[in-house]
């Protein structure tokens, strides 16, 4: 059982994260932990298995009860935490090694260890990826050899923080069933509530009252982007084919499909960082992009001097302003990004409601539409795209008002 | 053109041979010491690139070794030229780069870094500095697709001249601390150091016994020249 009683934690710099927390949760039990951005999610998650305070140090108040040990190892042992980033989440450069990795810290020998990996991924039915390079894999498939980890190491919980920001629905929605089949506890934070309606129990830490993303009617300009006849493949693997579309003046479009469809090397192909090998595209007007890693972008010491300071108040980051942008929080860190990115004339955003709430998505959308700029943005939130004035589905190979 | 040696750098190190780590890290070794023996005898480096070639099967991904090193490559010879003003120093010099170079591509890293990890242990290298190896060969290729994307970025903010490098660098070591810090973070929930590791045996193949004689062989012929 996992018991906090008035739990309060501090981070070596001083950020009070958590304020007298109360939470239980039973053996087997599946909880569903939701919240805006900066709540203190991944911090609670980061408790569970000792990585606050044993790897971040700070200051943990109240009483922590994890299976009835303060055991480092024994916690470890017991909890398996998975993060948001899949990408700093695999150390191994083979599949099989990578599953098995956690497995022989254990203490299992390499024989016994292969043995479960084979077990388990037939079990998964992700057999055929055990053989692949690691850095070959999707954004989900990563993820579910992640979560095939965390099964095969036998802990009695799991605990996911925000697993599905960078994935399609339907992968995210297949990944997760299979997690909540197991007979485990399982805790999992995430901003898209749909997903709450198959855990046990929900625990927010400030529930939002509307779900729906809207948008406001907008006047749309001449043309600023105009993609004609474009084809790009990596290799033997065909991208696009034949793809036209026009974005105009004051528009706001949303890219989607499925991880690896190609919406990343779209948006590179409209800013200019790659060339289509056949067709063309141009585009009227400066162009910035903010790609899903944000801090690719920040190389300033202060928030203040990466961005305008009416940008930063648009974003609701003023707050931020002395802080060194490194040092954000990754929802923050993806505002500041999105804010640096409102400089151009048109503005390409990958994925930028990943690992945000539905406050900001609304947000993002009336800034857009305030702005007058053209906004393109490459993102798995379907409800956003739903939203936005036109769409391109890569999967379908479809355009629709673009 | 940055990018295009980034990419090549990470495509070689991502195709994988079959050899055990055990005989490919004694092989290493000793083609290498041959190459260091023979004062870099060009028959010799040129048998050392032979012996790589057998050992990895793949002429593209040594060439592709060979052309990611190739500022490395001019960086030595130019310096050795400035440095003795002999050609033909240089040349048997740069052969011998070359060489050693095609031994790392070929015998090395064509084998799994997990495996390589596995010998050292076997060897009775302590698990937690054996394991750096796998750790810096995976952080390297995520370093690579950082910089390819810092190098993007800071060319869409339109940044050119000094303040480019400085902002590239400055970007570049800060993210290179982030990821650092947030492999470390996963090591620590995986569990790493919880228990002992113990190293494993494969079955050792024909090639591998082909490789250890060509490599003796090598040696031999340099202590004989």
């Amino acid at each position: 059982m996992i018991k906090l009683k008035n739990v309060s934690y501090t981070y070596p710099n001083g950020v009070k994260a958590l304020r007298n927390l109360n939470l239980q949760i039973d053996d087997g039990e599946k909880v569903f932990i939701g919240g805006s951005t900066g709540s203190g999610k991944s911090t609670l998650l980061r408790i569970f298995n000792g990585l606050i305070p044993n790897f971040y140090g700070g200051r943990l108040e109240g009483e922590v009860l994890i299976y009835s040990t303060k055991d480092k190892k024994e916690l470890i042992k017991r909890v398996y935490f998975v993060s948001q980033n899949v990408e700093e989440q695999i150390v191994s450069s083979v599949v099989k090694y990578e599953m098995a990795f956690p497995l022989m810290q254990r203490g299992y020998d390499f024989k016994d260890a292969i043995e479960i990996v084979y077990d388990i991924s037939k079990k998964l039915k992700i057999e055929h990826l055990l053989d692949k390079k690691t850095h070959e894999l999707s954004d989900g498939e990563k993820q579910m050899i992640l979560i095939a980890e965390a099964i095969a190491c036998e802990v009695d919980c799991i605990v996911l923080d925000e697993p599905f920001a960078h994935l399609h629905p339907n992968i995210s929605e297949k990944i997760l069933k299979l997690i909540l089949r197991e007979d485990k506890t399982v805790i999992l934070s995430e901003h898209r509530v749909e997903f709450a309606s198959y855990f046990d129990r929900e625990f927010w830490f400030n529930k939002p009252n509307f779900y729906e993303i809207e948008l406001e009617d907008g006047d749309l300009g001449d043309t600023v982007v105009k993609a004609d006849s474009i084809s790009f493949s990596y290799g033997d693997k065909v991208l696009f084919d034949d793809l036209s579309f026009e974005f105009r003046r004051g528009g706001i479009y949303a890219i989607i499909g499925l991880n690896g469809s190609g919406k990343t090397t779209l948006l590179k192909l409209i800013a200019g960082l790659l060339k289509p090998k056949e067709g063309s595209i141009e585009t009227k007007g400066s162009v910035s992009l903010a790609f899903q890693y944000p801090n690719y972008h920040f190389s300033e010491n202060t928030v203040e001097r990466e961005v305008d300071f009416n940008l930063l108040k648009m974003f609701e980051l003023e707050r931020l302003a002395k802080r060194h942008p490194h040092s954000l929080s990754s929802g923050e860190a993806k505002r500041l990004s999105i804010a640096k990115a409102f400089s151009g004339d048109i503005v390409l955003l990958d994925e930028p409601t990943a690992g945000q709430d539905y406050i900001f998505r609304n947000k993002l959308l009336e800034i857009a539409r305030k702005s007058g700029k053209t906004v393109i943005i490459a993102t798995h939130d379907l409800r956003l795209a739903k939203a936005c004035d036109g769409v391109i589905d890569l999967d379908k190979k479809a355009t629709f008002n673009c | 053109m940055i990018r295009r040696l980034l990419l090549t750098a990470n495509e070689a190190l991502a195709t994988y041979s079959h050899l055990d780590a055990r005989i490919a890290l004694i092989s290493a070794t000793i083609v290498a010491l041959a190459v260091y023996l023979s004062n870099f005898n060009v028959l010799i480096s040129i048998f050392a690139v032979f012996i790589s070639l057998i050992a990895c099967k793949s002429p593209q991904k040594i060439l592709k070794g060979l052309t990611a090193s190739i500022p490395f490559i001019l960086f030595f010879s130019i310096s050795s030229y400035l440095l003795s003003g002999d050609l033909t120093y240089v040349t048997k010099t740069t052969f011998g780069v070359i060489a050693l170079i095609s031994v790392g591509v070929g015998i090395l890293y064509g084998t799994p870094p997990e495996e390589v990890v596995n010998a050292l242990v076997f060897f009775k290298v302590p698990y937690r500095y054996a394991f750096l190896i796998a750790l810096a060969f995976r952080m390297f290729q995520i370093y690579i697709v950082d910089l390819i994307h810092v190098v993007e970025a800071l060319k869409m903010s339109g940044e050119k001249g000094l303040s480019y490098y400085k902002k590239l660098m400055k970007t570049f070591a800060s993210i290179a601390v982030l990821r650092s810090l947030a492999i470390s973070e996963a090591l620590y929930s995986k569990g790493f150091g919880l228990e002992n590791v113990k190293s494993y045996s494969r079955k050792i193949s024909k090639s591998d016994v082909v490789l250890l004689i060509l490599s003796s062989f090598l040696l031999i012929l340099a202590i004989i020249e």
